[in-house]
């Protein structure tokens, strides 16, 4: 993976640079050698404050683990694994979109977690991820880019609240728009990773116990209550959004949901597979 | 996990990177300075232990700089600029002090003690200032790596703070290395701009001038005036470096010969020697340990052949400078003026030495001058401190009180040997010294000053004759005396390769090493090819600030609300969200509450209601930031 780095002046730098040349200049005009001494200190610190800073970002191996699901304007956990070979590294901050975090000293591998709120719904190509330092000095700040290669789907935002009425007329009744029909057998599937809008009731708290990480109780099959969402040809954004709320929040209880967008309809039907079917269908709307 | 504070270490090397150049610029620093820096640190420390420390405002701060500044300005001389700024960045360090502790304000302690480090090598040029450097360089390289762990995380874990200290001594090391790489082989003009007028303060102890008493007074001044380089030829067991001839005798003073400049012979018999001559004092005149052949200066004043074998300065030394002379080592020297010139003896003087004298008469001017020496030798004392004379101090010394310094003796030996009709002359500079073997030089201090004597002996030349005795207590070796020419030694390396490395020890030593290399390259610098980099340097400075200002990036307002903050000593926790942190602060600082809570509202308005609050909050944060500063 090729990366590139770069580096950006803080304001103690350039009064570091302003400082080194003062010296230098005056060393030069009186000759006193002393002062070349001095002038040579401060430019052995600021060349060795750059090897440094370098050295602290080579030999850095990143690995990125993307969440499940990602909503537009929602924080997602992105979990950063950094591996460090040979020397240890100082004071790193890794940085993807607007999601930060930081890590005060790496050994040999830790993992960090990102929470990346992604700007949009839709396709996004994921930006390259900086790892950077102002290290050892503070007087620069050096980075590195990985870049990513990730093509990430984005859901549109939930957005709670009351439900357009294009949207909410579809929800209850049985002749046009949404229509909920008896409740059909439903079959355990297993466990997932937790998503966004299920309700506390799915979670196999054990599991969860147990992996460390939040699991659900996930199930397939068309039984119990259904619902049919009418989107329409041209969905406004707002639409979309509460639109998604709604699907997450009516699969978390229970019903089977189908949608029915720019004149292509899904089925009905519950479980992870339906689950993303329907959010990648609002996703490219 | 035990954690430590990083701020509070940078913080406690703040203190040390501004007292440690203090402390050694002690002696010539205003005591104003000191103890305006004593006392506030030790207020501090006495406030701190009570637990009530309240930081200055800015107001204060400047308030409280203004009287020293208006002093400052009052006592200013162009001869005492650089140590009247060095007392006001101590000063102004003592204010920092008593101001907040931010991150910032921790930097511009740094700042300070680093133009202090620069200050001091105006006018400090000797082995101690290389000894301050390195602890200077460590203090700062340490102090701004736990400045810059501070700004990263509040507490960080002890381990995380062990390896930053180790990782301080390694770049200080690295520091090192890399410094004496730029410092020998950074291009250098061969000419400057200016030279610097602040020289060493120090006096000789030998002028053109002398009366008896003054040379005693230094003889006790152990500071070095030269250095003696041997490069080749036999070395005397105790040389004497010949400064000044004196020839004219008026109410009690000598006058150095002025006359005759390099009048004498260019060849004569006997060994030679090459020295390199290394002054440590302002001085218009050199040592030679005999006759001067060939004088060449290398760096400084342009040294020539002055009278009856002396070397003398065009100039005053004011810079570091160096000669390189071939003298001959011969017992007589040549006659330049006719040796009759010093026959002359003041009338009083002559009536009272007259039957002195011819009782100490012999057959010829050798025996009769060897007599005389001997006779003083020993009928009189050595003392270094003779008491006041009354009346004609060398009448005085032979009849009343018998005891005086060199003076005394070269004077009566002079006056003895003219009233017998035999040429003298009285000559100062320096006997003896010290044999460095370390560094192969001689050490000439300013207690081996010296005067004797120079008789003419007919068919010979001038003959040293020396009539003071010891001085009646042989001085024990000290058993710290390797260490202390080891410790001049390695001055002298100082002075050699750091103060005085110049442009053509820089082309030596390149062409040294490309010698080693096979070939030798032609590196030449002139003037006008210097213009360009002098230029850049010139310019730099704007560009680079230019440079700044186009490329700053905008902040937004909570953004600088945070940046601001932080350098008021509340850096943000990683694991606070806004309202946390700011409520966190207001705890701290309740007459701001209402403001943070009106702004953490604002900005999530901003951000999570999608309105647009930018300018309410800019408005906000100056007025937050105006009562924060304020106080």
């Amino acid at each position: 993976m090729k990366t590139r780095f770069r580096v950006r002046i803080t304001t103690a730098g350039y009064l570091y640079i302003a400082l080194t040349l003062a010296v230098a200049l005056a060393g030069v005009n009186t000759g006193n050698n002393l002062l070349y001494l001095s002038a040579s200190a401060l430019l052995a610190l600021m060349t060795l404050s750059g090897l440094l800073s370098v050295l602290n970002l080579l030999g850095l191996s990143v690995r990125i683990e993307p969440p499940e699901e990602t909503f537009a304007g929602v924080p997602s956990p992105f979990g950063i694994h950094l591996q460090a070979r040979g020397w240890p590294r100082f004071f790193l901050r890794v940085r993807l979109l607007e999601g930060e975090s930081r890590v005060l000293y790496l050994r040999d591998r830790c993992r960090v977690l990102l929470w990346v709120r992604p700007p949009r719904r839709g396709e996004i190509h994921l930006p390259p991820l900086e790892i950077y330092s102002g290290y050892p000095l503070g007087l620069f700040r050096r980075s590195r880019f990985w870049p990513l290669g990730i093509r990430l789907l984005v859901y549109p935002r939930p957005l709670p609240g009351r439900v357009p009425l294009s949207v909410r007329d579809t929800v209850p009744v049985p002749s046009s728009g949404a229509r909920f029909r008896p409740p059909e057998p439903e079959e355990f599937s297993g466990l997932g990773p937790y998503r966004e809008g299920i309700p506390a009731s799915r979670i196999a708290w054990r599991a969860s116990a147990r992996t460390g990480t939040l699991r659900m109780k996930e199930f397939e099959g068309g039984g119990g209550r259904t619902l049919i969402l009418d989107l329409g040809a041209t969905p406004s954004e707002e639409e979309l959004s509460r639109a998604t709320h709604l699907i997450l929040r009516a699969l978390g209880e229970g019903y089977a949901v189908g949608l029915r967008l720019k004149g292509q309809e899904i089925p009905p039907g519950r479980g992870p597979q339906k689950r993303r079917q329907l959010l990648e269908a609002l996703a490219y709307a | 996990m035990p954690e430590l504070r990083p701020f509070k270490v940078a913080w406690i090397l703040a203190v040390a990177s501004v007292v440690l150049p203090g402390g050694f610029l002690y002696r010539d620093l205003s005591p104003v300075a000191l103890f305006f820096l004593g006392g506030v640190l030790l207020w501090i420390f006495l406030r701190e232990r009570q637990g009530d420390l309240r930081p200055l405002g800015v107001r204060d701060q400047i308030l409280l700089l203004l009287p020293f500044l208006f002093w400052t300005i009052l006592t200013l001389r162009l001869e005492t600029l650089v140590v009247r700024f060095a007392d006001l960045l101590l000063i102004l360090a003592g204010v920092k002090f008593l101001g907040t502790r931010t991150p910032r304000d921790i930097l511009q302690i740094y700042l300070l003690g680093l133009l202090l480090l620069v200050a001091a090598a105006v006018w400090r040029f000797d082995l101690l200032y290389g000894a301050l450097f390195a602890l200077e360089t460590a203090l700062l390289i340490s102090g701004l790596l736990f400045l810059f762990a501070a700004q990263e995380g509040e507490k960080i874990p002890l381990a995380l703070a062990r390896r930053l200290a180790f990782l301080g001594v390694l770049t200080t090391l690295g520091v090192f290395v890399l410094t004496a790489f730029y410092f020998l082989f950074l291009p250098r003009p061969q000419y400057t701009l200016f030279s610097g007028p602040f020289g060493s303060t120090v006096r000789t102890g030998l002028s053109d001038r002398v009366a008896p008493g003054e040379i005693a007074a230094l003889q006790e001044d152990p500071s070095v005036a030269f250095r003696v380089r041997w490069l080749s030829g036999p070395r005397p067991a105790r040389p004497y470096f010949r400064v000044y001839v004196y020839g004219n005798y008026h109410r009690g003073v000598w006058t150095a010969l002025r006359k005759g400049r390099g009048g004498g012979p260019r060849s004569l018999p006997g060994p030679r020697a090459r020295v390199e001559i290394l002054p440590q004092v302002e001085t218009r005149a050199l040592p030679v340990p005999g006759y001067p052949l060939k004088v060449e200066t290398v760096r400084g004043p342009v040294a020539e052949s002055g009278p009856e074998g002396t070397v003398v300065l065009k100039r005053e030394v004011l810079e570091p400078s160096l000669w390189r002379l071939t003298v001959v080592l011969t017992p007589f020297f040549p006659a330049e003026s006719p040796p009759e010139d010093f026959l002359r003896v003041p009338r009083r003087i002559r009536l009272s030495l007259k039957r002195l004298a011819e009782g100490l008469r012999r057959s010829d001017p050798l025996e009769t001058a060897r007599a005389v020496e001997a006779f003083l030798r020993r009928n009189y004392t050595y003392t270094l401190s003779p008491g006041p004379p009354s009346g004609e101090p060398l009448l005085w010394f032979l009849f009343s009180s018998h005891r005086g310094h060199c003076e005394y003796f070269a004077t009566a030996m002079v006056f003895l040997l003219r009233t017998l009709g035999i040429p003298a002359r009285v000559v100062g500079g320096y006997a003896g010294g010290q044999w460095n073997p370390f560094g192969g030089y001689y050490l000439l201090r300013e207690k081996d000053a010296h005067t004797w004597v120079e008789g003419w002996i007919q068919g010979k030349g001038w003959m040293p004759f020396d009539p003071t005795p010891a001085s009646g207590f042989s001085s024990r070796p000290s058993p710290f005396r390797r260490w202390r020419l080891l410790w001049d030694y390695l001055q002298f390396r100082w002075y050699y390769w750091v103060v005085e490395y110049d442009f053509l020890k820089q082309m030596r030593l390149l062409r040294h090493l490309a010698g080693g290399l096979g070939h030798r390259p032609r590196l030449r610098l002139n003037p006008p090819r210097l213009r360009l980099p002098a230029l850049v340097i010139l310019l730099g400075p704007g560009l680079v600030a230019g440079v700044f200002l186009l490329r700053r990036r905008r902040f937004t307002p909570v953004e600088r609300l945070l940046r601001e903050f932080s350098r008021y000593g509340w850096p943000r926790r990683a694991s606070e969200t806004l309202g946390e942190y700011l409520e966190r602060v207001s705890r701290e600082r309740p007459d701001l509450s209402s403001e943070l809570r009106t702004f953490c509202e604002l900005y999530y308005q901003e951000v999570f209601g999608g309105q647009d609050t930018r300018a309410a909050q800019k408005e906000l944060l100056s007025r937050i930031l105006r009562r924060l500063r304020s106080r």
